[in-house]
């Protein structure tokens, strides 16, 4: 095969005029010196031309080169995505046709949303629950959001009808019956002022949809910017923003707040054995665990890696300690299960009570300070604030 | 024939007219600052163009249009409908995007309004 090709271009070599003429130049050189340079040049000539050549072959060849590693790099890419959306195909049984719940699908399905959140963006989150995590981030100190209503149902509106129409047409039906001149007049203006009524309504119709198609993406925006994608719960910056809110509330209505900040223990272990996945999983269900233990006014959030904050409003530091230890033992009590394994996790806890003349930073400071107590006390315990140099 | 080729903008669409198809290419979003003074020479050349009866085929493709902006389109569509009531080879195609449910809804809208071949076609990204 190698030596077949070999032959070939051997051929070709073979096969060139301008050596085939050098060859014959050569086996029978002429006596004249112009008419060797003539000779010279006409092989030079040729020369420069085969050059040319091969130079344009090699940038042709480059580019065409060029464009298969980037299909190649396409391909890989495509054949990466399509073996994970193959593993998370859904899997409809093919005689029930009921969505199968066996081998951790909803797990790979949920691994396959973390690590793609472009999808999670646009098609990940449905439109109701776009609805209601938004309205909820609203709720507190704010007037509930109003959320575009459009008919689910697009019907084909009847033609428009108003008072001066109505009018107009009784108007037209009595004077044609009279046989008024002007009959034909009043029709032409009756229509024209249907069709201007018919347009206005049809414009308000089209700009509404436009309008609430803006809307619908502004609410996704905007709870990308205020919510933790990964736990859904509220980031740092709308912590911030909520905390900023109540302390305004609290020194108005002269009621104080408080706030616990909760770290999960040895959670670098998780991500060690199990992978950043299965962390991410963990992180998920203790944000849903936190969350289901609180009062629909108390704002939860991700505060930053595996550390979560709660806010409670009107509540006292007291109160905030049974809270604490309620979430605590939710997080004891709970088992995350990854690859059929079960995992255990427990948290620390610092609790305090807003002290007026505080700002926010120092009292988050305090908060922290108390965590801090609580891990180095050994961890899966609650440490309240001590303000008043009160040891607890 | 005065020659239609206004490049797109991040806030007004891409109108171009192709003669040796009789295309005219609208695509993109619509929200100038002022609707009517964008569009009024767009609609004085398909006046012009339409008085002879000539064939045209608008493929339109619109992500996102203002309130003036669909009072334009809608001149736009009237234009169309006379010439076509004169028996005019008129027609449109409207892209709509597969990956939003109300685009198609939208398309749908505009199509009520006229009488001549008016196709809803999903836009291959």
């Amino acid at each position: 095969m190698i030596r077949a090709r070999k032959k070939t271009s051997q051929k070709s070599e073979q096969s060139d005029p301008a050596l085939q003429r050098t060859a014959q130049v050569l086996a029978n050189p002429p006596e004249d010196r112009t008419e060797l340079l003539a000779e010279y040049f006409v092989l030079s000539d040729s020369f420069n031309k085969l050059h040319h050549q091969l130079y344009k072959t090699i940038a042709i060849s480059d580019s065409y080169q060029q464009q298969l590693k980037e299909l190649s790099r396409k391909l890989e890419q495509s054949d990466i995505k399509l073996r994970q959306l193959s593993e998370v195909a859904l899997p409809i049984c093919m005689y029930c046709h009921k969505i199968r719940t066996d081998d951790n699908y909803w797990q790979r399905l949920e691994t396959y949303f973390s690590s793609h959140v472009d999808i999670m963006f646009s098609h990940g989150i449905c439109p109701d629950c776009v609805k209601t995590t938004y309205s909820k981030l609203e709720g507190r100190g704010q007037p509930a959001a109003v959320l575009p209503q459009l008919q689910s149902e697009r019907q084909k509106a009847a033609a428009p009808e108003d008072e001066p129409l109505r009018e107009m047409k009784e108007l037209l039906e009595r004077i044609s019956t009279v046989g008024d001149p002007l009959t034909p007049e009043l029709e032409k203006i009756v229509s024209r002022y249907a069709k201007l009524l018919r347009r206005f309504s049809k414009i308000v119709t089209i700009s509404d949809s436009y309008q609430f198609q803006l809307q619908d993406l502004n609410m996704r925006l905007e709870l990308m910017v205020r919510t933790d994608i990964l736990t859904g719960l509220a980031n740092r910056m709308e912590m911030l923003n909520q905390l900023e809110v109540e302390l305004k509330r609290s020194e108005r209505h002269n009621k104080t707040f408080s706030l616990i900040l909760g770290d999960l223990d040895l959670f670098k272990q998780v991500n060690d054995t199990f992978g950043h996945l299965a962390g991410d999983r963990v992180l998920r269900q203790i944000g849903t665990q936190l969350k289901d233990n609180l009062r629909s006014e108390d704002v939860c959030a991700r505060w930053g890696g595996e550390e979560f904050m709660v806010l409670l409003p009107e509540t006292s530091l007291e109160q905030a300690v049974i809270v604490a230890e309620k979430l605590a033992a939710a997080v004891r009590g709970k088992e995350i299960v990854w690859d059929t394994q079960p995992i255990h996790l427990t948290m620390s806890f610092g609790v305090g009570a807003f002290c007026a003349g505080c700002s926010i930073d120092e009292f988050i400071q305090q908060v922290d300070n108390a965590l801090y107590a609580a891990k180095n006390a050994g961890r899966d315990r609650v440490v309240k604030v001590c303000t008043q140099k009160q040891v607890t | 024939m005065a020659h239609l080729d206004i490049p797109q903008t991040a806030s007004t669409p891409l109108i171009s007219f192709d003669p040796e198809v009789k295309k005219l290419r609208i695509s993109g979003e619509s929200y100038p600052e002022n609707s009517f003074a964008f569009y009024a020479p767009v609609l004085a050349w398909l006046k012009q163009y339409l008085q002879d009866n000539r064939q045209l085929t608008i493929a339109i493709t619109i992500t996102y249009m203002n309130s003036s902006s669909t009072k334009c389109m809608l001149d736009l569509l009237d234009i169309m409908e006379d010439a076509y009531g004169r028996s005019a080879n008129v027609s449109i195609t409207w892209y709509y995007d597969l990956e939003n449910p109300r685009s198609f809804e939208l398309a749908e809208e505009f199509c009520e309004e006229v009488s001549f071949p008016f196709e809803i076609a999903a836009l291959n990204k």
